[in-house]
């Protein structure tokens, strides 16, 4: 059902875990369907240094999880607000119909987690 | 990629957990484990527990061989990725990262390995099986070792004094029992997750009754201390052979409930099953294997429960269990167990008991999480009691989207056989009334006592469900 670019990063997730004192962090959730991803950042002169992810979620989910998270690292939080769940599911050269709408959803929490981090930073100023 | 295609498919239930992930599945091919157990025959559950699981090289030290040639042949068709070997240590199993030692069989036993046990391996698991009892421990360090085997030489010593009492069908639910808890111990301790076992835990599957000693006897002797117990045994129980027992669903709860009924002499088993064997199966399905992939479950079930007992009757229903042919399915049996992966066939299994007055065996389970009841229509809850309603689709997530520790459902489905055991030869006591939810990451069993809903819809004093109705059944992906 999966390629092997989504069995490789589903079984072998990249940047997985947390960020303790993350600069900020974005949460979604699929409610019907249950998956959850949380992406934490680090920020350093506009550009992400560093990113890690907790997903709960089916195979899709975490492989499009890790996907974000490669494709982002070391990039301008702009280049990083413009990657869509379209690309992350290009990039893994497809996700099976079904789970193209449940659970590619892992653009959306880097697109939350800089917001987070740009609403902290205004907070601050 | 880390692992293979294959082995992606065969542990989707375990890769999906971020506790294991794919690292994790690797760690437990990459592990090995040494067994020393008393009779092959007992060690049966552990293995086929350990060899869905994936760990990479069992070796099996054992005191009876016989019956080994049969088991060996079913773990190495379950799952080609566990080598196993029996005999001596291979020289090559030196303690490094990943070699537990397990040693699994009575007390007299476990006490005589201990103290014959020159090279200290640690950690250890000791599994003490005595009658519808045992005993579980995760030793990590000197101390605990010598002081549970000072409290098991004792206990040794006085049962030599006492006539033997062998309870032969409670030995096969506790080894079957020993079996599940002791995988999931070993993958904790491999994983280095949840809490080990370290504070011993004991259980009575007789009167069902689960101890951890924290807040007891931290020095565990109480399991080896001669006790009065607390239930009478029947002069003559009723023969398990007599009876009939379905089993609607063959998969990760039907494959040990099915197991352990047999196994303990039950006459006639009913298996209800519409699906083919997949390989992402067997991290837990023990009946099924390799080579009977894409065959009906039924018949695949049917292959191993008469290797394992051919006296046995076995009926198959190749069939989507449905409000249509529930009622004349269950008519036939005594008890019904419930092994069903979703939740309108759970309510309708439910409701068809009630209507037909049919005692049913629940279980349920997710991730590291069981739950378990027993119900006899009439005189204690039923499912609807606790539950009222079938949950929004998705509002939880089955085992295909959270994934399940293959061990998890093995212990549930073998509490599962044991509640209709016990039912059916009238002995000990029954979990109705009563819900047992089991803990996997932190070993532990809560019995919570509940009571029959009056305003439950099927079996409270005014019911509204008199008949079977439309069950919303959800598509699982």
């Amino acid at each position: 059902m999966y390629n092997d670019i989504v069995l490789d990063h589903f079984s072998d997730p990249r940047n997985v875990g947390q960020i303790d004192n993350a600069d900020g962090i974005g949460e979604v959730g699929n409610p019907v369907d249950g998956d959850k991803i949380r992406i934490y950042i680090k920020v350093d002169h506009n550009i992400l240094t560093d990113i890690r992810f907790k997903t709960l979620g089916c195979g899709a989910a975490i492989a499009a999880s890790s996907m974000v998270t490669v494709m982002a690292k070391g990039q301008s939080l702009e280049k990083c607000m413009k990657i869509t769940n379209e690309d992350v599911a290009k990039a893994l050269g497809g996700l099976p119909p079904e789970k193209l709408k449940c659970s590619n959803i892992a653009a959306d929490a880097l697109h939350a987690a800089i917001s987070d981090y740009r609403h902290k930073l205004a907070d601050e100023r | 990629m880390i692992l293979e295609k294959e082995q992606i498919n065969r542990y989707l239930r375990h890769i999906i957990m971020p506790e294991i992930s794919g690292p994790g599945q690797k760690k437990l091919l990459d592990s090995s484990i040494v067994i020393q157990s008393e009779s092959a025959e007992d060690s049966a559950p552990l293995l086929y527990y350990l060899a869905a699981a994936g760990i990479g090289h069992i070796n099996l030290v054992v005191q009876d061989e016989q019956g080994y040639e049969m088991l060996f042949a079913n773990l190495r068709d379950l799952n080609m990725d566990t080598n196993i070997t029996l005999g001596l240590m291979l020289p090559d199993m030196q303690p490094d990262n990943g070699l537990i030692k397990i040693i699994l069989g009575s007390e007299a036993y476990v006490a005589n390995s201990l103290i014959n046990t020159v090279d200290t391996y640690m950690p250890m698991i000791i599994a003490i099986d005595r009658g519808w009892e045992g005993y579980i421990q995760v030793l990590k360090q000197r101390g605990p070792m010598e002081t549970v085997m000072s409290a098991l030489q004792t206990a040794v010593q006085q049962r030599e004094m006492q006539p033997k009492d062998e309870d032969k069908m409670g030995r096969v639910f506790s080894t079957c029992l020993l079996g599940a808890l002791t995988t999931i111990e070993s993958i904790k301790l491999i994983l280095n997750i949840g809490t080990s076992a370290e504070i011993p835990f004991d259980f009575d599957l007789l009167s069902m009754s689960f101890n951890d000693h924290e807040k007891n006897d931290p020095a565990n002797t109480n399991f080896f201390a001669p006790k009065a117990h607390n239930y009478s045994k029947p002069a003559s129980p009723k023969r398990l052979a007599d009876f009939k027992a379905l089993v609607v669903g063959t998969g990760g709860l039907g494959s040990p409930a099915a197991y352990a009924l047999v196994k303990a002499g039950i006459g006639t088993i009913g298996l209800v099953d519409y699906d083919t064997v997949d390989i992402s199966n067997l991290n837990r399905q023990i009946l099924h294997s390799t080579s009977r992939m894409g065959l009906p479950k039924v018949d695949s079930a049917e292959t191993f429960l008469h290797k394992l007992n051919s006296e046995v009757n076995i009926i198959k229903h190749q069939t989507n269990f449905n409000a249509h042919n529930a009622l004349e399915i269950i008519s036939a049996y005594d008890v019904i167990l419930d092994g069903v992966d979703n939740f309108p066939t759970r309510y309708l299994l439910n409701d068809a008991c009630f209507l037909m007055k049919k005692p049913m065996i629940e279980a349920g389970v997710t991730g590291f999480d069981g739950i378990g009841l027993t119900i006899i229509p009439g005189m204690s809850m039923c499912y609807r009691c606790i539950f009222p309603t079938i949950p929004a689709p998705g509002a939880i997530p089955s085992c295909s989207e959270s994934g399940v520790l293959g061990p998890v459902p093995g212990v549930m489905g073998f509490i599962e056989a044991c509640e209709a055991a016990k039912l059916l030869t009238a002995q000990g006591t029954l979990l109705t009334n009563n819900l047992l939810a089991f803990d996997a990451l932190d070993l532990n069993f809560e019995v919570l006592q509940l009571e029959k809903n009056p305003a439950c819809a099927l079996c409270g004093t005014n019911p509204t469900i008199r008949e079977l109705q439309d069950y919303k059944f959800v598509c699982e992906t």
